[in-house]
């Protein structure tokens, strides 16, 4: 799988952010972190239907064509990773947990996800009571210091999409539509010693801090009537903010630009995609782009995927109504370091 | 010459093109088309389900036993069991015939019947059909609705946050199943309304078939 990494790092050297041990994480700001998403390098407007056959893109909604209600559990690396982050973000911190970030491995990586989703054509809700982050890195063992990222999140939110077509029928092509949702969530992000650890109380050591709010993202996607394998979308995204303001997820009202191709082929169908997300603010270009591709046939769709945070290659085996999606990727430090990890990601999607 | 051709043209329209169409557009005719649609879908669906099933079977039966790690076990396990399913409904679909297939090879098997008996036929099989569909749709609008009023009882009688929110979504979700299934019709409904509309223009139908069910549209 290290055949990725030369592919990972021509992107993620670029946007690598010297000041990453203290700031949160790229991609904690993921919009999912299920598999099957991070397997398309979390392509969002490029691409009309997820795999999972839900839609991130609301002017989407107008083209979906199968109904589906699911349940989903998606989670990444293992149980030490998971109790960790539990100890953090659903426990009461004391000095065990405090003691397990500087005896434990170097870097301690977890995401984890679970959620009901329902789509239908020009409608879609969804209900995510848990979404959590977690990373601890743990850094120069003569001078020990652990950056500790931990958020768990809350998330409803309604999208509804429809095409043109209701104005005139020659609009047939436009679609439009708007994805609200409640987000709440907590969080930590700080950095400490061995000894502010041993001499800080824990409570204003790891404060943890909170906040909620309304997002809000419209897109317009055009599908030209000339050449229907193509569609173009357009977005404004993160409308509206959570309180209280938080420098850690600072997330300005944004465009996005997406390009999407795909085509029924004899056997299966192939899918290309590309997302511009987030450039108004942005710094470098390789920070903006997502980019991922699939294979679909019968009950196996292929996946790959890549985006400044990762690189990934990823399967999705599924019949009626049980699936399961496995992502596997490379992505950088957060301390600077010259190798890359490796994580593997594995959803399991049960269709009511 | 030019005003002989014209003429010629115009015979042609009235005595060749325009009974051609009214006998290809014709309710038997939609069934032919129909059922021939659906085979050949249904015959490369069944051949992506057969090949994918066995190239997942090929691969997660000898990882099971590589593997040491329980959970992808577990994975390659459902890959198994996802694989030998796939196959046997690959194979169903390639080789077993749809309703509306059966049908017009009844239709065209017996003797004696003329084409307007035929395009008779096919009609009531259209109505009988969209009855069936009529009727599955209020039982599932009956199902969910029951269903989203118990999760909604459950919803105003649960303490704990998370599961109470959760217990609501489902609720609203079943409710608006429900609704959408009591108030929107079937293809199948749909198609039979048209129909009866318009039964002098049935040319302008189209059929079209999907990867799971059949579409159908209607321009004017």
């Amino acid at each position: 799988m290290h055949f990725l990494l030369p592919l990972f790092f021509l992107g993620t050297s670029l946007a690598q952010d010297p000041s990453s041990l203290t700031d949160v994480p790229e991609r904690f700001r993921s919009n999912d972190l299920s598999a099957s998403s991070h397997a398309i390098g979390e392509v969002c407007y490029g691409r009309l239907i997820l795999p999972s056959g839900a839609t991130c893109n609301p002017a989407a909604l107008s083209e979906v064509e199968e109904p589906t209600f699911f349940a989903s559990g998606a989670v990444q690396n293992g149980n030490d990773a998971y109790a960790m982050a539990n100890d953090f973000i659903f426990q009461k911190i004391d000095s065990d947990a405090i003691s397990k970030l500087f005896t434990s491995k170097r870097t301690q990586s977890y995401r984890g996800q679970v959620g009901l989703m329902a789509t239908v054509r020009n409608f879609q809700a969804s209900f995510e009571p848990y979404r959590v982050q977690f990373a601890s890195q743990f850094d120069n063992p003569n001078y020990p210091a652990v950056a500790l990222h931990a958020s768990s999140e809350r998330n409803l939110s309604f999208s509804g999409g429809t095409s043109l077509s209701l104005l005139h029928r020659h609009l047939q092509f436009i679609s439009v539509g708007v994805k609200a949702s409640w987000i709440e969530r907590q969080f930590i992000h700080q950095k400490f010693t061995l000894t502010e650890a041993v001499l800080t109380p824990l409570d204003s050591l790891i404060p943890i801090e909170s906040q909620k709010g309304v997002l809000v993202d419209a897109s317009v996607m055009v599908i030209p009537p000339f050449f229907k394998p193509i569609a173009l979308s357009f977005a404004v995204t993160h409308i509206g903010q959570l309180k209280p303001y938080s420098i850690y997820y600072y997330q300005p009202t944004d465009l996005a630009l997406g390009l999407s191709f795909s085509n029924e082929l004899t056997l299966g169908k192939v899918n290309f995609s590309v997302d511009i997300r987030d450039f108004l603010y942005a710094n470098q270009i390789a920070s903006v782009l997502y980019a991922g591709a699939s294979y679909q046939i019968g009950i196996v769709e292929i996946m790959g995927g890549w985006n400044k945070n990762a690189a990934t290659l990823g399967a999705q085996i599924g019949f009626r109504s049980v699936f399961i999606a496995l992502a596997y990727d490379t992505y950088q430090s957060d301390l600077m370091e010259t190798t890359a990890n490796d994580r593997l990601s594995m959803e399991i999607r049960i269709s009511i | 010459m030019t005003d002989s051709l014209w003429k010629l043209g115009l015979v042609f329209s009235w005595f060749i093109l325009i009974p051609a169409t009214f006998a290809k557009g014709s309710a038997f005719e939609l069934l032919k088309n129909e059922s021939t649609a659906i085979a050949q879908s249904n015959r490369l669906e069944g051949w992506s389900y057969l090949v994918s099933g066995a190239m997942v079977l090929g691969i997660s039966t000898p990882a099971y036993y590589l593997t040491q790690s329980p959970v992808m076990k577990l994975v390659y396990s459902v890959g198994q069991t996802a694989a030998s399913g796939a196959i046997s409904y690959g194979a169903t679909l390639i080789l077993s015939q749809s309703d509306s297939s059966v049908f017009k090879d009844v239709l065209e098997k017996t003797k004696g019947l003329s084409l307007s008996q035929k395009n008779e036929l096919a009609i009531r099989y259209y109505k009988s059909r969209a009855e069936q569909a009529r009727t599955a749709r209020h039982l599932q609008s009956l199902t969910f609705g029951v269903n989203g009023g118990l999760l909604l009882v459950s919803a105003l009688n649960t303490e704990e946050r998370d599961i109470r929110t959760a217990t609501y979504f489902l609720s609203g979700i079943n409710i608006l199943g429900a609704l959408s299934r009591l108030f929107i019709k079937t293809p199948e409904e749909k198609f039979l309304t048209k129909l009866h509309r318009s039964k002098k223009k049935l040319s302008q139908f189209e059929l079209s078939v999907g990867q799971q069910n059949l579409a159908f549209s209607y321009h004017w």
